[in-house]
């Protein structure tokens, strides 16, 4: 099993002929990701990696059955375009654009939200869970299916991280990225629910940073799972009030935003802390006792 | 981005929000009250630092205003004096609005206790009120923010005036951060925004073309301004204080977790980064503009650069190509300098072509890690390796 995607999952991409879109969709075609079709407005009717594209959603979900989204569409647009797919109750939705304005962020969330549908991100990298469906921008050929899920706000180090647990024999039930952005649609501890239900996944992987305080209530909550919880927070060494990529990931003056005081949250909730991402694979292998590789 | 005080209050005024008469020194607003001369700084706690000075004649005006102007607070050089009408206060209260992030909303908050660090007021003093961005602003909320600043029926009008403005100010300003500290009561019965500190949000620029860019940006570096137009995330070190101490290394890498996570292998180990840049979607708009982008990052004038780039969707060739255009420009390190970690799509030519430009290439993060810390150490004045 996996949390999320999988192989059932029916997935559209919103602005389908556009670069990325498109780009997205011939991959997932590629790789096998149960993908049934995608909407630009004013391009019904057209295929795109021989699936075909629809003006609305609506319309688009009236024909494929789709209860997933990927959002490709520029952050000039995206605001009415996730009202349209909420509208069309989909039930997941993954903006994988960045430089949303916060406060459009804010309103998405909220109405998402009240109408049932859930957001990862803005600014997320997706969600895959391998040899299932891969709805993000990960790679099928840096993936493994195996039992170890991954949250993480970032895309990038969740590459680094599954390179190392391949290392150590080990491969991904899911990875979510849940967005680099200051107000983000779903938390560490809505996937931390999924995952403890999962059983298909025999740890997880928290990747935290910079910024906010999205983390503690992870850890608060990592410490009542019977899944077994590692986290790792990057960010340590970034200097105050600089931005590093992600808006959202600034040490700010407040003790609260940063990595070190959200290492020790983990810590005293009784989560190991791997201190470096070249850490992670030998922290996962020593907690695991070796158990479940591949 | 942060505002300057001065660039806060137009903004608050835009608003309704009163402002004491004030002006960007040489000017001086008129005053029969006397004057306050403001250091205009980002940093907060300049009043204790001796960068809010009051004067009682122009003449002490200009003095005051001349000796602020070349002055540094804290660590921070002024940007400009600011001055201001000298209010006569009877109270001074707190009222903020923010995005919060943990609940994904805006916050407003007020407390009777003002003009001081909010963290020094007990939290039961303060009123909190999360606003639903699908309803907006209610009016029972804004009654009871009004209660928590204990303020009268007398009043009433001049609160809810300020607490929508506050709003207005924050949604359609596209703010992160809109505090009044102290939000002034004078003895004649006036609200005033005493002081103002906002930030607005960087990524919704576009939405406001006729905004100047912040004063505040004017001292940047050469190399943050580069940065800003050409669209990448940079972070320059070489200005803090204190400044980085030699061997020091610069960071590039793609996507904000990956950058940070770099930044991290280095900084640990007690080496000292210079600065960084996150690519940030460089490399979607083609390799003169990503070559560029490398340039840039050469003007970091580092002793080691340090490259970690991993993609999963794009093509690491480009990446490669672009670092080969910049490594023929003037300005370029030595290649012994450079340090390149590439992973992902089109590894292997981008493997062939960033070796044979001469620079060391590993797939791993580890061994380019061991690499940059193995270099550094070499590069130690030998006094200090000796001890």
């Amino acid at each position: 099993m996996s949390i999320l995607v999988n192989s059932k999952t029916r997935i559209l991409v919103q602005g389908i002929t556009g670069t990325t879109g498109r780009l997205f969709a011939e991959r997932m075609r590629a790789g096998g990701t149960p993908i049934v079709g995608g909407v630009t407005p004013g391009k019904g009717g057209a295929q795109v990696a021989g699936l075909p594209v629809f003006d609305t959603m609506r319309e688009a979900v009236a024909a494929t059955d789709g209860d997933a989204v990927l959002c490709c569409i520029a952050p000039d647009h995206i605001v009415d375009g996730l009202y349209e797919v909420v509208d069309a109750r989909i039930p997941l939705a993954v903006l994988y654009i960045e430089n949303i304005p916060v406060h459009d962020a804010i309103k998405m969330c909220a109405y998402a939200s009240a109408r049932g549908t859930r957001i990862l991100g803005p600014n997320s990298a997706g969600a895959v869970s391998p040899g299932q469906a891969n709805m993000a921008d990960l790679n099928d050929a840096n993936l493994r299916p195996g039992r170890i899920g991954i949250v993480s706000k970032s895309g990038t180090l969740t590459y680094e991280v599954i390179d190392e647990i391949h290392q150590y024999g080990y491969g991904e039930s899911t990875v979510v990225c849940l967005g680099g952005d200051r107000v983000i649609g779903t938390t560490y501890v809505d996937v931390l629910r999924l995952f403890e239900d999962d059983p298909d996944t025999d740890l997880v992987v928290v990747i935290g940073e910079p910024g906010g305080g999205l983390e503690y209530p992870a850890a608060e909550y990592a410490a009542t799972m019977r899944t077994p919880v590692i986290a790792y927070i990057t960010g340590q060494g970034s200097p105050q009030d600089a931005r590093m990529g992600h808006a959202g990931a600034v040490v700010g003056e407040d003790e609260r935003s940063r990595p070190q005081s959200k290492m020790r949250a983990f810590a005293s909730a009784g989560i190991t802390v791997a201190s470096r991402v070249t850490d992670i694979g030998e922290v996962v292998y020593r907690r695991l006792g070796g158990a479940g590789r591949l | 981005m942060k505002l300057l005080e001065y660039e806060g209050k137009a903004l608050l005024a835009k608003h309704e929000i009163s402002i004491p008469a004030g002006a960007l020194w040489p000017e001086c607003p008129a005053s029969g009250t006397g004057w306050v001369v403001k250091a205009q700084v980002l940093a907060g706690g300049r009043g204790k630092k001796g960068g809010v000075l009051l004067a009682s004649d122009r003449k002490q005006v200009d003095e005051m205003a001349a000796r602020l102007k070349g002055a540094t607070i804290g660590t921070e050089a002024v940007h400009a004096v600011y001055i201001e009408q000298r209010l006569d206060i009877a109270h001074e209260y707190y009222l903020a609005g923010f995005v919060n992030r943990d609940r994904g909303c805006v916050t407003l908050m007020a407390s009777a206790t003002g003009g001081i660090d909010i963290e020094q007021v007990p939290r039961s003093e303060i009123e909190s009120v999360d606003i639903d961005p699908l309803i907006g602003l209610a009016a029972f909320q804004i009654q009871r923010l009004r209660r928590a600043l204990k303020v009268g029926p007398q009043l009433e009008n001049q609160v809810t005036a300020v607490v929508s403005g506050l709003y207005r100010s924050l949604v359609d300003e596209d703010a992160e951060l809109v505090e009044i500290n102290p939000l002034a009561l004078t003895r004649t019965g006036q609200l005033l925004a005493a002081d103002a500190k906002i930030a607005l949000d960087d990524d919704a620029v576009s939405r406001h073309p006729s905004r100047s860019s912040p004063t505040a940006w004017a001292t940047d570096s050469n190399f943050m301004r580069r940065c800003r137009s050409l669209d990448v995330i940079g972070v320059d070190n070489r200005g803090r204080t204190p400044p980085p101490a030699h061997p020091t290394v610069a960071i590039l890498g793609n996507g904000a977790g990956l950058t940070m996570a770099t930044y991290d292998q280095i900084a640990l180990s007690g080496v000292s980064v210079a600065g960084a840049i996150e690519l940030h979607g460089a490399l979607a708009r083609g390799v003169a503009h990503t070559a560029e982008v490398i340039r840039t990052f050469f003007m970091l004038d580092a002793d080691i650069f340090f490259i970690n780039a991993f993609y999963q969707l794009r093509s690491t060739e480009a990446l490669a190509q672009a670092l080969v255009q910049a490594m023929a420009s003037p300005g370029a390190p030595e290649r012994e300098r450079v340090v390149v970690r590439m992973r992902g799509v089109e590894q292997r030519s981008s493997e062939r072509i960033v070796k044979a430009a001469g620079c060391f290439y590993s797939p791993s993060l580890r061994e380019a890690t061991e690499r940059v810390l193995a270099l550094a150490q070499s590069l130690v004045p030998k006094a200090e390796s000796a001890s």
